[in-house]
């Protein structure tokens, strides 16, 4: 078939024409295959509320993984059996009351009258059967079923927990296990399930278009109080520059995580503001004296010691993070029971670091290698290590400090070929020492660099004592322990900032969580 | 025009092939998925075993990439480990946002680039010449990161005009497209203006205006034609680009096409959606330049006969 050059640019300029007028119909309101953005420009323009943050969600099953960024829309749409009050106290919400009825035995009342966004009741028999699917081979969650050995239904509103160990934190590894529909979720599988979620929680799910957004609607029937805003949006974006332009635009009504160095600008627009609060997630730089890529000056605990004293981290905090992070002596955030306040922060004295390398045979000080992840969950994690690398300068540590990408960083942590000294964070919604001692502490756990076999008998010892005061008095002990023979540069726990519009009420929480079901506009 | 179609078909496949097999060899040198997958402060090692033997993970390299090939031959990208569904759905849902995005930028960068380069070669050496010339280059010298960003705060958030970003609306589509069309324009205009003040000096372009021709018709009919294979050229090889997404506009701008896909297939060490992200960008690439080369058939008779 021959086409002439003229019907090539007649047939292509029709083309063009028609997928224009299509975009134009849809932009109209004309139905098409893809998702509408009536949202556009924002709640100023529909008085929804819209939420924006970084990244796309990574699992919409919550018996799947459960990252930091899913579980505002899994606190949407789901509820569990305990969750945490913003002051951070347990409470129970699917499960009317709890006790500990025995060393092994935890005894629960279910709320009455629960129905899933589809209708279909909540039982005993449902809690049976979400366990069931949560301890799937493929799927099961060791932090929350470690303990857990088997359930025991009494009646269709009473059940027990039966765990393989005392295990005084099994409230707190409930916060996130959010209950699914049996039937619903055995009828369409995981897959239907993922499309079209279904839980208790006080939104129900409208739709959602992946990495662009993710629309909800406030559950008529919810058995709590209903929501205050009635229409929700999640937008995903990636770009923080955006994200805070959005805000500045009144397109959304909440932004997480706002950089430090832009409180500021937020505060100085008559429409918004930033709020913070103190978290539970650390910044630290662990020490391994046995890289492979040198460091073996680091054995020497008054060497750590003397880098401890060097670092100046109250003008990191104040200069670098614009105050918005906490100090702390050791690992242990102040929002734990056990955090020991009788320990203050190692003190910014580079004489008392000299002294120390020079007691270690180091009185022209070394040389040693320092990694940090380029891309962080953390603000600003290069202009502190560099920081710090100018402090320890000045008491002759020369620091060669490496950005790298976070997944290479993730690989050479994992390969054991990560430097001598390399800056990352941990945090878990806990809010309890077992998890930051059991992942960096406990000398089996692959995050662990410098560990100790009493202290693994500590770490042991307090995971099974059920008595509170006995393990804070354990972990207490612990803490002076790391602090005198330091396996990290100790520096801060970071603030949870939020960028809200003005009109918007929210308590920031610790435990890094955004609840919109709390939030209220005024 | 058959054995052309032919040989480009087998060209396309050792291209997908080498393409497909380098990045299933780098990616394999970048770190391990599972660990990207789960949060690491609440995952046991024994989790890592688990879930590393049930993605194949834990198979020898070697295995792995045969399995690659075999499922390659049937059409079969694998199925995503961040996402447990098929690449190719995956892939494909992002493809209309892509073409969306990398349209509007080419229809910017080819309504206003080529009347830009024409104006500014008929009137050379006049003030609009150098100011064409100066945006020109202004245009090829900034960067996307910073047009982006200068734009959302100019009309998103200054003026109320546009929304910042996001994708479902024509508004959403105007930032984002003059963000990534200004290359594309700048280099237009200055290829046409140069080659429209070449042509215009030629002894048809004489002919056509002694025989009476009004000076539009002499640069539609006669200048710009003859111009037309570059600026096809220019056009062709921006378009593969950009059907294989344009990473950092995607990004300032929220919006889900292909470029933000690899960008998170990548960083979660999501080889297969990697993978088959490439296969696509790969794919798209070589269409579009065979396009571009069939077009010089239809645009110029001499390309025709030899």
């Amino acid at each position: 078939m021959k086409i002439r050059r003229r019907e090539l640019l007649r047939w292509s300029a029709g083309a063009l024409g028609a997928s224009f007028g299509a975009r134009m119909a849809c932009a109209a309101g004309v139905p098409s295959g893809r998702p509408q953005a009536a949202y556009a420009m924002g709640p100023r323009a529909t008085g929804g509320f819209v939420y924006a943050q970084s990244s796309e969600f990574h699992e919409i099953n919550p018996h799947r993984e459960l990252w930091s960024d899913d579980s505002s829309l899994h606190f949407c749409l789901f509820d569990s059996l305990i969750e945490r009050a913003d002051n951070m106290q347990l409470i129970p919400v699917l499960a009317e009351s709890y006790q500990n009825t025995g060393p092994r035995e935890w005894s629960f009342k279910l709320r009455r009258g629960v129905k899933f966004h589809d209708g279909e009741p909540l039982t005993a028999e449902t809690i049976r059967w979400n366990i069931q699917d949560a301890v799937r081979t493929d799927i099961k969650r060791d932090v929350t079923w470690q303990a857990f050995d088997h359930i025991e239904v009494v009646d269709d509103y009473t059940f027990k927990f039966v765990t393989k160990n005392p295990d005084p934190v099994l409230p707190q590894r409930l916060v996130r296990f959010f209950i699914l529909p049996q039937k619903y979720y055995s009828r369409v599988g995981e897959q239907g399930f993922i499309a079209q979620p279904v839980g208790t929680g006080p939104y129900r799910f409208i739709e959602r278009a992946p990495d662009s957004y993710v629309k909800l609607q406030a559950f008529d029937d919810y058995w709590g109080q209903n929501a205050s805003l009635r229409d929700v949006v999640f937008r995903i974006v990636p770009d923080p520059a955006t994200r805070l332009s959005a805000l500045a635009a009144g397109e959304v009504d909440l932004i997480t995580p706002l950089p430090p160095d832009q409180v500021k600008n937020v505060n100085a627009n008559a429409l918004t503001k930033a709020v913070w609060v103190s978290s539970d997630r650390i910044a630290y730089c662990q020490f391994w004296p046995e890289s492979p890529q040198g460091g073996r000056e680091l054995r020497d605990k008054r060497v750590r010691q003397a880098i401890n004293y060097a670092v100046n981290v109250d003008n990191v905090v104040k200069y670098v993070l614009n105050g918005l992070s906490t100090r702390i002596p050791t690992i242990f955030p102040k929002t734990t029971f056990a955090y020991d306040t009788s320990l203050k922060p190692y003190p910014y004295n580079p004489d008392k670091a000299r002294a120390l390398l020079r007691e270690a045979g180091l009185p022209n000080g070394f040389s040693v290698n320092m990694e940090v992840p380029a891309n962080f969950i953390l603000p600003a994690t290069n202009e502190v290590c560099q920081a710090m690398v100018g402090d320890l300068a000045k008491v002759g540590i020369k620091v060669s400090l490496k950005a790298v990408e976070l997944g290479t960083m993730v690989k050479l942590r994992d390969s054991k070929q990560i430097a001598p000294i390399y800056f990352w964070s941990w945090g878990t919604d806990f809010l309890d020492p077992e998890p930051f001692v059991r992942g960096i502490l406990y000398t089996k756990s692959p995050y662990t660099f410098y560990g100790k076999p009493e202290w693994d008998q500590m770490i042991d010892a307090a995971a099974t004592q059920l008595n509170t005061a006995q393990r804070a008095a354990t972990y207490k002990k612990l803490q002076a322990e790391i602090y005198d023979d330091p396996p990290y540069i100790f520096l801060y726990a970071i603030d949870n900032v939020y960028g809200i519009r003005r009109n918007i009420q929210v308590t920031p929480r610790t435990d890094e969580r955004v609840i919109v079901a709390h939030i209220r506009r005024t | 025009m058959v054995p052309l179609i032919v040989r480009r078909c087998w060209g396309l496949v050792l291209v997908l092939l080498s393409v497909s097999s380098v990045a299933f060899v780098v990616l394999r040198f970048t770190g391990d998925p599972v660990q990207m997958m789960l949060p690491p402060e609440e995952t046991t090692p024994e989790q890592v075993t688990r879930l590393r033997h049930l993605l194949g993970l834990d198979k020898p390299v070697w295995i792995q990439y045969a399995d690659f090939l075999k499922n390659l031959a049937t059409g079969n990208l694998g199925e995503s480990y961040r996402y447990g569904t098929p690449v190719t759905p995956l892939v494909l849902a992002r493809v209309p946002a892509t073409l969306e995005l990398a349209g509007a930028a080419i229809a910017v960068a080819v309504a206003v680039g080529i009347p830009l380069g024409v104006v500014s070669a008929v009137r050379k050496d006049s003030a609009l010449d150098v100011f064409v010339s100066s945006v020109s280059f202004l245009g090829i010298a900034v960067p996307v990161f910073w047009l982006g960003p200068v734009l959302i705060l100019l009309f998103a958030v200054r003026v109320h005009w546009l929304p910042t970003s996001g994708t479902g609306t024509w508004q959403q589509l105007v930032l984002p497209a003059v963000s990534l069309g200004t290359y594309p324009l700048a280099q237009l205009a200055r290829l046409v203006r140069s080659d429209v003040l070449d042509v215009l000096s030629e002894d048809f372009v004489r002919t056509a205006r002694s025989k009476g021709l009004d000076e539009r018709a002499v640069l539609t009919r006669h200048v710009l034609r003859k111009s037309a294979l570059s600026i096809v050229t220019l056009v062709g090889l921006n378009v593969g680009v950009l059907m294989g997404g344009a990473i950092i506009t995607e990004t300032i701008f929220a919006w889900p096409g292909i470029g933000r896909l690899v960008v998170q297939a990548i960083s979660f060490r999501d080889f297969p959606l990697a993978q088959g992200a490439v296969v696509y960008i790969a794919l798209m690439t070589v269409v579009a330049n065979f396009l571009v080369d069939l077009s010089y058939g239809f645009l110029d008779p001499r390309v025709r006969t030899t």
